[in-house]
């Protein structure tokens, strides 16, 4: 329901390879999703917009889980205890991921280069706590 | 494009569907199988509501596992042996296997006309002689093993009637038909031994962690096992005594007084010659009362004869009551009013002492004063030996008091009873028995199934077996050849529902019930589906013959379901008008009565039934919304075990969304039909690695950090939530 809305506010811009490939995916998602619900108007509509292969023999659309991690998460940095800068990551990076971005951030770099890192603590999708001497 | 139009797209389709043998059921590949089935229905003339719902949910998870790659088996067919037929014979003059076959021929093109993916060639009817010869074949077999039996038991009479009545036909112990009150007659009956599978039954209630919690208590409470001790309780004056069994030794110290069930063959023995009479007459009366179990007033007689306790060597009165029933347990049981709600009221009404063994912690009850029974836990007291331990403790250590005195034995009982089968009905399956006067009761020979059941026989609604009065009854003893009367009770339908999907896998097998092979292949269903109301009887028959065709050696499961969806009911709103009484929905249009103009009351939201009215036909909604408009309805209306409350605005609704989908695509074709053709379904893989650059759109970079502008990246999510949604709740 909600993607079929959401499809219905679509304005205008599906020239584009692209974006008529995402429409495209969408509503061919919504036609195959909704088959078992409702057999005989998905297999006419699959049928219209050019498939041979009838609906019933199509295999169900895999799910993309990075499709869904849609925003990125912004991570406090601290250095030894003080604020010293932020950085965007994807929504849902795990530690390691959090920690190399930080170690290429240029602000960040400032105040840990030559120094050696003794801990860092992270509390996830919010700040990242480097000890560094 | 053109409006919506579900009639010519849903029988193009449905065409095409069977012309492409489009549900023909695959050898299983690589993928595995799935089997998914609905509980088959009683071909009862036409489909109801509750129906499409049980078939639609059915039928999405067909389709699905379908799309996911599985080979699927979903077959469908009729259960359709039973009354009704019988009835419509009665009234309507026509033949039970006509009226049958005319149902059958009509729900399967509703069925059709819902565009349910079975493998129709696949379908069976239990009424069949290629079917039913089955169900005589497993007769036979359980019976080798001892696993049939036959023993004398009663049935509910009509004498207004003169008729057996099947227990759904009484109604608060009247006739359904002419409410004359409802007698017992003691009739020799064929049971099943389902009780020797009780443990099974019970213990494997718990790796069936695919069906709902509450049908599994439900079979735990009908298999209903306790553990207890029986014990012997010695008749004073006589060498008989009164075995009973209690779940709670801890308060055999407390026993005042024992009751029999009236037709405890002790109560003719022991009972004191001038009492007889009272007793005698007494136990007639309770015992041509149907329903005794679930009777409010409890009643009993002194029989004047005592019995000893055997821990105390006091005596106490021996009672015969109607709340003691004979078929279950010993037939006795001892009274401890201190400590049992039912005894409580029972002495209290016959003056007969209380005694407290089991005290709170707060102080011993004076038993005088108690307004109750002490039902918890406690102390021990007035309990000798055992005085001063906890109740619990006294369990085990009285009844291992008992075992070493050989006064009594720790046992296990069930509640569960031998399941009776015979019928004396016409439209069921014959049971392939033959009584000769020499040889006694013998049992067909395999080669000579099926027993056939015969057309021509006169259905009055009168009497007993209507198979009795037809020369079906005449027969050749298999063994001596000399004279001998058939069988002439037919089984109980739910024999006929309780290995079903054992043929499914290969409904033509020839040489057994099923190709052990295929069973092999395709059990267990992976998904059930049906209604509540079969959560003891139908699904604990199935779980049993399950196991008993596994002890003949012909399946190696030993649970037919391994997922089980219990769907909830459709329900719908009463109308009823004060003069005409309950109004089918048409004829309150407008909320008043079609026939007189009186507004019509609106009733509760209850089940749709045909003695309420409030039921809605199938076909309207299919002829005015169309198949898929029905079926969404029905799924999306509420989650799949809840109940379903009928509105005619719903169904709007979901024909409304079918019509935005429609014209969605419509109003796109051409921008769809534009979009790079895919290399095959689904193209965009997730991962941006295939996105095309240009356009003024961001290109995808391929680690999915900036892929692309918020208005298609939402779309995306959307897409893919809904993917992840729609496949979790599948």
């Amino acid at each position: 329901m909600e993607l079929v809305n959401a499809l219905y506010r679509w304005e205008g811009g599906k020239q584009g390879a692209l974006a008529l490939g995402v429409f495209r995916e969408s509503v061919e998602t919504v036609i195959v999703l909704l088959s078992p619900f409702a057999p005989h108007m998905t297999e006419e509509l699959w049928q219209r917009i050019g498939h041979e292969t009838p609906l019933y023999r199509t295999p169900w659309p895999a799910f993309d889980p990075s499709a869904v991690l849609s925003e990125e998460m912004t991570v406090v940095v601290q250095i030894n205890g003080r604020m010293r800068g932020a950085v965007s990551v994807p929504a849902g990076a795990g530690k390691e991921a959090v920690e190399e971005a930080v170690m290429s951030d240029e602000k960040v770099r400032q105040w840990t280069d030559g120094k050696k890192v003794l801990k860092t603590v992270y509390v996830p999708g919010k700040i990242l706590n480097m000890v560094v001497r | 494009m053109e409006k919506y139009d579900p009639k010519s797209i849903e029988l193009r389709w449905q065409g095409i569907w069977e012309g492409d043998g489009a549900f023909t059921t695959r050898d299983p590949g690589g993928n595995g199988k799935y089997y998914v089935l609905e509980m088959f229905p009683y071909p009862s003339g036409k489909i109801h509501m509750g129906h499409v719902r049980n078939y639609s949910i059915g039928d999405v998870v067909a389709r699905f596992f379908m799309m996911k790659g599985k080979d699927v088996l979903h077959p469908m067919g009729w259960d359709s042996f039973g009354l009704p037929a019988e009835n419509a014979a009665i009234q309507h003059g026509i033949h039970p296997a006509e009226w049958t076959r005319q149902n059958i021929v009509f729900m399967r093109n509703q069925l059709k006309r819902l565009g349910f993916s079975y493998d129709w060639k696949r379908e069976v009817a239990t009424c069949a002689p290629e079917y039913y010869r089955w169900n005589q074949w497993l007769f036979l077999k359980f019976f080798e093993k001892g696993l049939a039996y036959k023993k004398r038991s009663s049935v509910n009479w009509c004498p207004g009637c003169s008729t057996v009545l099947a227990n759904e036909q009484v109604e608060g112990g009247l006739c359904w038909r002419c409410d004359s009150p409802v007698e017992e007659k003691k009739l020799d009956q064929w049971f099943l031994r389902i009780t020797d599978y009780a443990e099974e039954l019970l213990e494997c209630t718990q790796g069936l962690t695919g069906w709902p919690e509450r049908v599994l208590t439900m079979q735990r409470n009908w298999i209903g096992k306790s553990v207890g001790v029986e014990v012997s309780f010695p008749v004073a004056g006589s060498i008989e005594a009164i075995r009973i069994f209690t779940t709670r030794p801890d308060t055999i110290f407390g026993v005042t007084f024992v009751s029999l069930a009236p037709d405890h063959p002790l109560v003719e023995k022991i009972t004191a010659p001038q009492r007889l009479e009272e007793v005698r007459e007494f136990s007639l009366r309770v015992l041509s009362m149907t329903g005794r179990e679930a009777e409010a007033e409890k009643e009993g007689v002194f029989t004047g004869a005592y019995c000893v306790n055997p821990l105390t060597s006091e005596k106490v009165p021996v009672y015969a009551a109607n709340f003691v029933l004979m078929d279950y347990g010993t037939g006795a049981v001892m009274a401890v009013p201190a400590h049992d709600g039912r005894d409580f009221e029972f002495a209290r009404k016959y003056n007969l002492p209380v005694k407290v063994v089991v005290s709170p912690l707060d102080g011993e009850p004076d038993p005088a004063a108690m307004q109750a029974a002490y039902v918890d836990d406690g102390v021990m007291v007035n309990s000798g030996q055992f005085d001063g331990m906890s109740n619990t403790e006294a369990m085990e250590g009285i009844a291992e008091f008992l075992e070493r005195r050989g006064l009594g034995k720790k046992g296990v009982t069930y509640r569960l009873r031998d399941w009776g089968i015979s019928r004396q009905r016409y439209w069921g399956c014959p049971i392939p028995v033959v009584y000769c006067e020499g040889c006694g009761t013998v049992p067909m020979p395999y080669e000579d199934l099926p027993v056939i059941l015969p057309e021509d026989v006169l259905l009055t609604g009168k009497g007993l077996s209507p198979l009795a009065n037809c020369p079906f009854v005449n027969a050749k003893c298999p063994r001596c050849g000399g004279k001998a009367r058939r069988e002439t009770d037919t089984m109980d339908t739910f024999v006929d529902s309780s290995w079903y999907f054992l043929r499914y896998t290969s409904p033509e097998s020839k040489d057994l019930p099923f190709d052990k092979k295929e069973a092999k292949v395709w059990m267990p269903v992976d998904r059930y589906i049906g209604g509540i109301e079969h959560a003891v009887m139908h699904l604990l028959y199935a779980r049993f013959f399950t196991k008993a065709i596994r002890d003949i050696g012909l399946a190696d499961i030993s649970e037919p379901f391994a997922n089980l969806l219990t769907q909830g009911m459709v329900c719908k709103e009463s109308m009823k008008c004060p003069e005409h009484g309950y109004l089918f929905p048409e004829e309150a249009a407008g909320g008043v009565c079609r026939q007189c103009g009186k507004a019509v009351e609106v009733g509760a939201v209850e089940k749709m039934s045909k003695s309420r009215k409030n039921i809605i036909d199938p076909d309207r909604i299919i002829e005015t919304y169309g198949a898929d408009t029905t079926r969404l309805f029905s799924l999306f209306a509420a989650p799949p075990e809840k109940d379903l409350d009928w509105s005619e605005e719903g169904v709007e609704g979901s024909y409304r969304f079918l019509g935005r989908v429609w014209r969605l695509v419509g109003e796109n074709m051409e921008a769809l039909k534009a979009a790079a053709p895919y290399d095959g379904y689904p193209a965009i893989t997730g991962d941006g690695k295939v996105a095309m650059t240009g356009d003024g759109y961001p290109a995808m970079t391929g680690d999915g950090k900036v892929a692309m502008t918020g208005f298609l990246r939402d779309i995306r999510r959307i897409t893919h939530m809904t993917i992840r949604k729609v496949t979790q709740d599948i």
